[in-house]
């Protein structure tokens, strides 16, 4: 009364095409691949925002040195070689470094 | 032969072919029982079941335990069969569209017909159980923790589905003889 029933006319991996199922499954399977999980997708997200931060602000930096105007000698450096030369290239410099607008 | 599924799962998360393969041929039969439990209708049992082993493959990382990737993976088939039998029930006006067959039944398939009129009658959880025992080989332990129950119930449960199927299959037989 209480023998196993015979269901092998329902088991699907009898069948003739299963070997081809399988090897569907596992083609497309192997395309899909594994997906990350919650945690390896946030880890990969914060990497990406810690790279992604010191890239930007490098490339700030780079960007500003680039636009840095040529360096002005400073103001005593001027007064000096205007003193030696008093020519109006060097009042022009001292001027300039001065910031005064020559209103000669 | 589970000693080695955590390897084989480990290898499959690298996206090694061949593990992809052989956990297929290790695990469709149970995968299938578990999804014709919830359906009653074998080709979408085998549709739904191909499908979840798809997305487990899809989800493996997602596997804590590989050594209880049977489970994890039964899991997953009936969760997609559940929403098979939904969607089904959704499109069931459209039934009348479908065309039966006039083939006469080939005796494979008046057999494969009587067993899935049989568990038919069945409960949800006497088809998994006497599926899983009979058709996959499944022992009462491992029923009893896949399904969560005793194994005490575990042994009822399949007393009673098989006297129910073997009641239903011989009035099969009695209704056929002329």
């Amino acid at each position: 009364m209480n023998e196993p029933i015979d269901f092998s006319s329902l088991d699907p991996t009898t069948d003739a095409g299963f070997d081809q199922r399988v090897a569907e499954i596992a083609r497309r399977a192997s395309v899909k691949g594994v997906r990350p999980t919650l945690m390896t997708q946030v880890a990969m997200l914060w990497r990406f925002a810690v790279v992604g931060t010191a890239g930007a602000a490098i490339a700030c930096w780079a960007a500003a040195a680039i636009r840095q105007p040529p360096i002005q000698p400073s103001a005593s450096d001027a007064l000096l070689a205007w003193a030696a030369h008093d020519d109006d290239a060097s009042r022009a410099t001292l001027l300039g470094s001065l910031e005064v607008r020559d209103e000669r | 032969m589970t000693a080695d599924l955590p390897l084989l799962v480990e290898r499959a998360r690298d996206g090694d072919s061949s593990a992809f393969a052989e956990l297929t041929r290790r695990h469709f039969r149970a995968v299938f029982a578990t999804t014709l439990a919830v359906l009653g209708n074998a080709a979408d049992a085998e549709d739904v079941a191909q499908e979840a082993m798809l997305v487990a493959f899809e989800r493996l990382n997602s596997c804590r335990e590989p050594a209880r990737f049977s489970g994890w993976l039964r899991q997953i088939a009936r969760n997609l069969a559940l929403n098979h039998l939904t969607a089904r029930k959704r499109r069931r006006d459209d039934s009348s569209q479908e065309i039966p067959s006039r083939e006469p039944p080939s005796p494979v398939a008046g057999t494969r017909q009587r067993l899935l009129a049989a568990l038919a009658k069945l409960s949800e959880r006497e088809r998994e159980v006497v599926l899983l025992h009979d058709l996959h080989g499944w022992t009462h332990p491992e029923l009893a923790e896949a399904l969560g129950i005793s194994e005490v119930m575990s042994r009822q449960l399949l007393f009673v589905a098989r006297k129910q199927m073997r009641g239903a299959l011989s009035d099969f037989a009695v209704e056929e003889s002329p």
